[in-house]
């Protein structure tokens, strides 16, 4: 038995109606002769039977719908039994009523005059803010530096067109900020904080959490820095899946060069003297120079290699830490790093970095060991990938041919982005360090 | 109109065989192709070659292997007959990845370049620019090739067939346009169409010689292609066949064939069938008997059916194909720069 | 290096690829005996033959379809189409099937085909002979469109372009053929890629993102911004399809502001294409909206003024330019 179906005339042919039967139930068709008169969206048309044989049943009566697909007849030799679980044409339902005139036409033919009215009143003034949610027009770029620093750019006055707040704006008020950054100290915390209500685009962050107050508590309102650091910090642990990479390395040979450096630079007028500190961010320049893929931001769906290495240097404020920049340090001389350094920590100390200097980082440097902090572990400084966190140098007991020698020694700790490195990788670039350390003429080569 | 008088010129019992053997299977694959697309197996448009098939063959078997053929729309047949797996042609039409043009291209766009079929072109009258153009490629060349077009009435009207048909000529290619004319472009009627009633005075307008064929007549058809793939193949140039012939069934499988009558219809399927014309002739002349025309059936339904079966159990294109081959190089409107080894796009 | 004209470059290219390849040929309308419409092909007939520099009838359609049908037969012209106001002519072959075969044949075959053709405006040829079609062509998958700006661009792109196996669609402009640049010498072989741009001219203050003649025009136009202290940076696309769009990118990150530049009418084409993937690949580095400066929304009228005034200016780059770059800057870059 062969079951005829609602045929698919045409790919937007959804359904068919059967207009009339062109054979009867026990008539004989051919194979491709029409039986039925069929009715589609767009035209009438035949369906036949692709089988020779007898017309045994008529599953879907003329006049009604089915889907293309269904079953509307069954062909077969003239005495074969119709099974039982034959198809079935879907009960034929009472036709949907599709009255069009069930609806009265007056319905939507009305039109709101009030709404209409309402539209034309608001026409006039249309760009008069109502209320005190006034628009604050600002650029992309501006708006995206203001949020990365926690400024609140609805204080701040635009001068591009229209008033919009242009980048310019945005890094002029960031460079007075950073001369001096008061720290506002609120004394009673149930009033909200004027900066707090005046900040509502840049939230604190960690606000979940209520900390409750007990008599004698002080309350300090975050400052700009802080509510910077507390943000970036707490996206980069959010978002950077980090791991730690431990080595510890022999300083001895950077001990001796970094004298007789110092003992050149005495000679030279102007010639800041060299750290531990600078030695060291060398040393990761020109890592970052060997292995540019560690020099690079993991950015959602790529990875952004820089051509710059710019090393950014943790120093510790009162209030805080700010991360100044030593830009391009791969090409710097030891001597042009160490000034630069220099010029920067005093700057940041005196409060008189510009944005430039704190722009642009592509790896920091951390270092603890001048409080005697034998190893940690730091947090990266997005969108960096690594941070690398220096211990103090101490005589440590090695074995060295059999017998126990003193060396000094520190400890570096590499926190890496997993999003962007493995941990071969780290590793690979946390030796190269080790080694430019342990035989430091490369630094000066 | 004086219709060739059809020879049996110098094949043997099994060629004969051969050339019904293909008719019947140009017809079961479209009779089922048909059947498909009316479960919903395949999509789009689908046309049709029923009734026409004397013509597929006839030009089919007088081509060599190395030769082009650029078809129309309608070339499931041609695909088939210059050696596409029917199979890979029906799952084409399944839009399955192992279609001869990878699903990607459907009813119209059969393509295989081992086997010369330079695909159904569905822009009516490029594949006579196109094959023009493949043809100056041979002679350019100097390979032993001709590049065949194959189109209907209706590419008559189009540009593309007088700036082809003066290259051609003029440069002397060996190309042959062959003009299957089955009376209707879509719903339109030839002399509804055409400001003349032949092609002869279009060939002669180009200098190009004319053959006007019975279309359904195989022997007929291979006899005037194969004078014309001599002729072009000795350098001397194009030549224009007008092949007489009718389509059974619709334009496409949605068409109702308003524009034109069932019993006109019914008289050509009845009386003209070239299949049934070329069994009558054998018959005649005692080169098949019905047990052959039988066995010729009984094979090409299993081949068929197997084609059917191979083009259901094949796996739709893998979701990544979407993007594969828009072009040679893989870039598309953005060329994302690869900084050494940084994975982008 | 020597210093020859774009035409001249051009007409290297073709010569030495054809020595290179014998698959290689020309075919237009009166490149042989007339020597090209622009002269570009003047003389190839006397060192290839006529077989290899076709000369073909006034016929878009057939030479488009003998180019695309004899690629697929193995061989690798190179159309030329006397302007880009004919190519709509054949537009159906270049769009309907040289996009198309590759994918919709499923990677068979391929159309290794280059379609030269000059357009643009500024030589009072009138409303249908100063057009560029390069956006409806660019919004093809399928095909490439480059347009470059100087001779040593031209002749190295056109031997890329000779040698990539997609159909490519290299648009040149009428007036850019009497341009002269530095080469390298004959025989120094080198090529430029189809999918690079460059920048021209560096600047901090504002990208000029543009391609073709106006590349030129921008150039002067930043000269001029420079007297009053804005570095512009021009960006030559050179290819519009595939665009160079991490370049446009790297330069607006330093800039924060951009100006598109093109000859072509305003709405829906090309420059339009470029701002919106700029919106949406680097919104957050902008500091204002991107200015747009175009031909006028206009058919190119004939009458010298009005055709001058059709046509986008160098004033008009300096005018987009001030009204998106402050004029004051507090704050130095680093």
């Amino acid at each position: 038995m062969k079951t005829v179906v609602m045929p698919k005339m045409g790919d937007t042919m959804e359904s068919g109606k059967i207009l009339s039967w062109l054979k009867a139930e026990g008539d004989h068709v051919d194979k491709g002769e029409a039986i039925a008169e069929i009715e589609t969206d767009k035209v009438n048309i035949e369906a036949q039977s692709f089988v020779d044989g007898t017309l045994r049943k008529i599953l879907v009566p003329a006049g009604e719908s089915v889907d293309v697909g269904t079953a509307i007849a069954l062909v077969g030799a003239p005495d074969e039994p119709i099974e039982a679980g034959s198809p079935q044409a879907t009960a034929p339902e009472a036709a949907p009523a599709r009255s069009v005139a069930a609806s009265p036409a007056g319905t939507n033919g009305v039109a709101p005059s009030a709404a209409v009215a309402t539209a034309v009143a608001t026409g006039n003034g249309a760009s008069a803010p109502v209320g005190t949610d006034e628009r604050v027009f600002v650029s992309p770029i501006a708006r995206r530096i203001a949020s990365e620093n926690g400024l609140d750019v609805s204080r701040l006055t635009g001068t591009g067109p229209n008033g919009r707040i242009i980048r310019q704006d945005v890094e002029a008020a960031l460079s007075q900020q950073m001369v001096a950054i008061p720290p506002v100290v609120s004394p009673t915390p149930s009033q909200p904080a004027p900066a707090e209500a005046a900040t509502p685009t840049t939230p604190a962050p960690a606000a979940a959490v209520s900390v409750p107050i007990a008599e004698g508590d002080e309350v300090v309102q975050l400052s700009t820095m802080r509510r910077t650091i507390a943000r970036r910090l707490q996206q980069s642990m959010q978002n950077a899946p980090h791991f730690y990479i431990t080595m510890s390395v022999d300083t001895t040979r950077l001990a001796e060069l970094r004298e007789r450096i110092n003992d050149y630079a005495k000679a030279q007028p102007g010639a800041a003297k060299v750290s531990y500190n600078d030695l060291i961010v060398k040393a990761c320049a020109m890592a970052l120079a060997r292995m540019p893929q560690v020099n690079a931001s993991f950015d959602g769906d790529r990875i952004v290699r820089h051509h710059h290495i710019n090393i950014g240097v943790a120093v510790a404020l009162d209030d805080g830490l700010i991360v100044p920049v030593i830009t391009d340090a791969d090409r710097r001389g030891v001597l042009d790093l160490a000034h630069e350094s220099t010029r920067l920590v005093e700057a940041a100390r005196t409060g008189k970095l510009t944005p430039a200097d704190i722009q642009g980082g592509t790896f920091t440097v951390s270092n603890l060991g001048m409080f005697g902090v034998e190893e940690f572990t730091a947090v990266i400084n997005p969108p960096e990938s690594a941070i690398l966190a220096v211990g103090v140098i101490e005589p440590t007991a090695v074995v060295e041919e059999g017998q126990v020698v003193v060396r000094d020694r520190m400890k570096l700790t590499l926190s890496v982005d997993h999003r962007a490195l493995d941990g071969a990788t780290g590793a690979r670039f946390l030796a190269e360090v080790r080694g430019l350390i342990e035989q430091p003429m490369g630094l000066l080569v | 109109m004086a219709l060739r008088e059809a020879t049996r010129g110098g094949l043997t019992r099994d060629q004969l065989l051969e050339l019904h053997y293909q008719m019947v299977l140009v017809r079961q694959f479209e009779e089922a192709a048909l059947e498909q697309y009316t479960l919903g197996h395949i999509g789009g448009f689908l046309h049709l070659y029923i009734g026409e098939e004397a013509t597929g063959v006839g030009v089919v078997s007088a081509l060599r292997p190395q030769d082009y053929v650029v078809g129309s729309y309608r070339e499931h047949g041609y695909a088939i007959l210059k050696g596409i797996e029917p199979r890979a042609v029906m799952a084409e039409l399944f839009g399955k990845a192992t279609g001869c043009s990878k699903g990607k291209g459907g009813s119209m766009h059969m393509f295989s370049a081992e086997h010369g079929v330079i695909g159904g072109q569905a822009i009516v009258g490029a594949q006579l620019a196109i094959a023009t153009g493949m043809a100056f490629g041979i002679r350019y060349l100097h390979e032993d090739r001709v590049a065949v077009s194959v189109f209907g009435d209706g590419a008559v009207d189009e540009g593309a067939f007088h700036e082809s048909l003066n290259v051609a000529s003029l440069w002397k290619l060996p190309a042959i346009f062959i003009c299957e004319n089955n009376q209707y472009s879509m719903g339109m009627a030839v002399e509804k169409a055409w400001s003349v009633p032949s092609l002869e005075p279009r060939a002669a307008a180009y200098a190009m010689p004319y053959a006007r064929v019975d279309g359904m007549d195989v022997l007929a058809v291979r006899d005037t292609v194969r004078a014309a793939v001599e002729r072009a193949a000795a350098g001397e140039g194009p030549t224009l066949i007008e092949a007489m012939t009718y389509r059974f069934v619709g334009h496409s499988a949605a068409d109702p064939s308003y524009y034109r009558t069932r019993d006109e219809v019914k008289e050509w399927s009845s009386t003209r069938d070239p299949i049934v014309l070329f069994e009558e002739k054998l018959r005649t002349d005692g080169k098949i008997n019905d047990a052959e025309i039988a066995e010729h059936n009984e094979k090409v339904a299993q081949v068929v059916a197997e084609a059917v079966q191979f083009a259901e159990e094949s796996p739709f294109p893998a979701p990544d194909a979407l993007f594969e081959d828009v072009m040679v190089d893989p870039r598309g409107a953005i060329a994302w720069r690869t900084r050494e080894g940084s994975p982008r796009d | 290096m020597r210093t020859i004209m774009y035409r001249e470059a051009l007409r290297e290219a073709i010569a030495e690829e054809m020595r290179r390849d014998e698959r290689v040929y020309i075919l237009g309308e009166d490149i042989a005996g007339y020597g090209g419409t622009y002269a570009v092909t003047k003389g190839l007939i006397d060192e290839f033959g006529g077989e290899r520099v076709r000369d073909t009838p006034l016929a878009e359609e057939i030479i488009i379809g003998t180019a695309i049908g004899s690629a697929l037969a193995g061989l690798r012209p190179i159309a030329e189409l006397m302007t880009m106001n004919f190519s709509l002519l054949a537009s159906d072959l270049i769009i309907n099937s040289a996009a198309k075969f590759h994918y919709m044949f499923g990677g068979q075959t391929r159309i290794p085909l280059v379609i030269r053709m000059p357009g643009g405006g500024g030589a009072q040829r009138g409303a249908q002979h100063s057009q560029f079609f390069e956006s409806m062509f660019a919004h093809i998958p399928g095909l490439k469109v480059v347009m470059p700006a100087t001779p040593y661009d031209a002749k190295g792109m056109l031997k890329s372009a000779i040698r990539d196996n997609d159909p490519i669609l290299f648009v040149e402009h009428e007036l850019l053929y009497s341009v002269k640049g530095e080469v390298p010498d004959l025989g120094e072989e080198y090529t430029v890629p189809l999918d690079r741009g460059e920048v021209k001219r560096e600047g901090r203050d504002v990208s000029l993102i543009t391609f073709s003649r106006m590349t030129h025009v921008c150039l002067q136009a930043a000269e001029e911004l420079a007297k009053d202290g804005i570095e512009a940076e021009v960006v030559d696309l050179r290819s519009i399809r595939p665009i160079d769009l991490d370049l446009v990118l790297d330069s607006i990150r330093k800039t924060n502001r951009a100006v598109v530049a093109e000859e072509g009418w305003k709405y829906y084409g090309t420059g339009q294409g470029i701002a919106a993937l700029v919106y949406e690949h680097g919104f957050d580095w902008l500091d204002a909206p991107i200015g747009h400066v175009t031909g006028r929304d206009v058919p190119m009228p004939y009458s010298k003024p009005l055709e001058k005034a059709a046509l986008p200016s160098r004033a008009e780059v300096i005018a987009a330019v001030k009204a998106i770059v402050p004029a004051k800057r507090t704050v130095a870059a680093r």
